[in-house]
């Protein structure tokens, strides 16, 4: 797991006057908790945030949070915990630091990669990732970036499940074993699914016996 | 085309389409989506017309999903009828879409193939669309 530093600032203005004022500066409001600590709110700058965040969506990152709070400077171990974005324009409204031990275990959402490109897929088939990220506990150091599977052994409607993930010593994961994890389906199959239903009737049917049923009678 | 199997009542009022569509705004299944931009009422029709195009670009190369559903009645009064006499017929079915809203998603096919796909869909649609790509979200610890 990457480790990176985030210098942050605490921050004394709280509620939507307060953090938009920061975000119309190029900075980003956000919160540090965790372990028995009182939740810090925080600002940060949004380009060295959106660095980190480039680096996060690749690997799981280890932040050493620095805080600057009124001249005194202290850092403390953290992970991202979540990040709120505008809807349409993508810009980060406020992001979730979660503080961290390395002696402690922690619960992760790991990426699944798949590698290689499987039997089926070139039988004609399609491959179908059901789930792109598997949950995860294990120590900070131990978490590693993403899990990696092989599919290239898959044939048309094979499928592995989260029991076949191999994990690093140290890690456990926490999604039920019996979960299917990447599918190859069969092209019709595909495509069947993605038609529509059989032709219904011109109208649906009225539920209950109400104003809309009598005016049905009439 | 797409249209609810039973509802409750059969005629709607029209309500607005203020903000942003929160819900139904990130990819929940395929690698590549179709995000609304700006507010309106998708008909069954268009809906099924966008959903021909794509599958026809993808030559059923990939897997669809449509995360809109049109459970909405739009009525309409006969030609040349005078006004009064209560409300229309329902005609058709729409889905109210905000800005924001996810309205398809692609799976098992490249990043230009998907592109072109939606790019031929959005043309079939009455609302600005972008394109949209899986974001990894950073893991959650506890």
């Amino acid at each position: 797991m990457q480790r990176l530093t985030l210098e942050v600032e605490a921050r004394r203005g709280l509620g939507k006057s307060a953090v938009r004022k920061l975000r119309r500066v190029g900075r980003v409001p956000g919160v540090l908790y965790g372990r028995g600590i009182e939740p810090v709110p925080i600002a940060v700058d949004v380009r060295s945030l959106e660095a980190v965040l480039q680096r996060a969506a690749e690997a799981n990152v280890l932040l050493d949070v620095v805080i600057r709070d009124d001249g005194q400077v202290r850092t403390e171990l953290a992970m991202l915990q979540d990040v709120q974005r505008e809807v349409l324009n993508r810009r980060v409204l406020h992001v979730d630091l979660h503080r961290v031990s390395l002696t402690e275990k922690v619960y992760a959402r790991l990426p699944v990669r798949l590698r290689g490109e499987a039997r089926g897929v070139r039988e004609g088939g399609i491959l179908e990732l059901l789930r792109h990220e598997v949950e995860v506990s294990g120590l900070p150091t131990d978490l590693p970036d993403h899990l990696e599977v092989d599919v290239s052994h898959l044939a048309v409607g094979q499928s592995l499940h989260v029991r076949d993930l191999r994990v690093p010593p140290g890690v456990t994961v926490l999604t039920p074993p019996d979960e299917t994890l990447v599918t190859v389906l069969a092209p019709g199959v595909a495509a069947e699914e993605a038609g529509p239903a059989e032709e219904a009737p011109a109208q649906p049917e009225v539920v209950g016996k109400g104003k809309a049923a009598e005016e049905e009678e009439e | 085309m797409l249209m609810p199997k039973r509802v409750k009542y059969r005629k709607q009022q029209r309500g607005r389409m203020k903000g942003l569509s929160y819900a139904g705004s990130t990819l929940a299944f395929g690698e590549y989506g179709l995000r609304a931009t700006s507010p309106a009422w998708v008909t069954a029709a268009q809906i099924e017309a966008a959903r021909r195009t794509i599958t026809r670009y993808i030559k059923r190369g990939g897997k669809l999903w449509i995360r809109i559903f049109p459970d909405k009645p739009v009525t309409k009064k006969p030609a040349e009828t005078r006004m009064g006499s209560g409300k229309g017929n329902p005609e058709y079915w729409v889905a109210v879409v905000r800005p924001g809203r996810v309205l398809f998603e692609l799976a098992g096919v490249s990043e230009a193939v998907a592109r072109e796909a939606m790019m031929l869909a959005s043309h079939k649609l009455p609302v600005r669309t972008q394109f949209v790509k899986r974001e990894a979200l950073p893991g959650s610890v506890g």
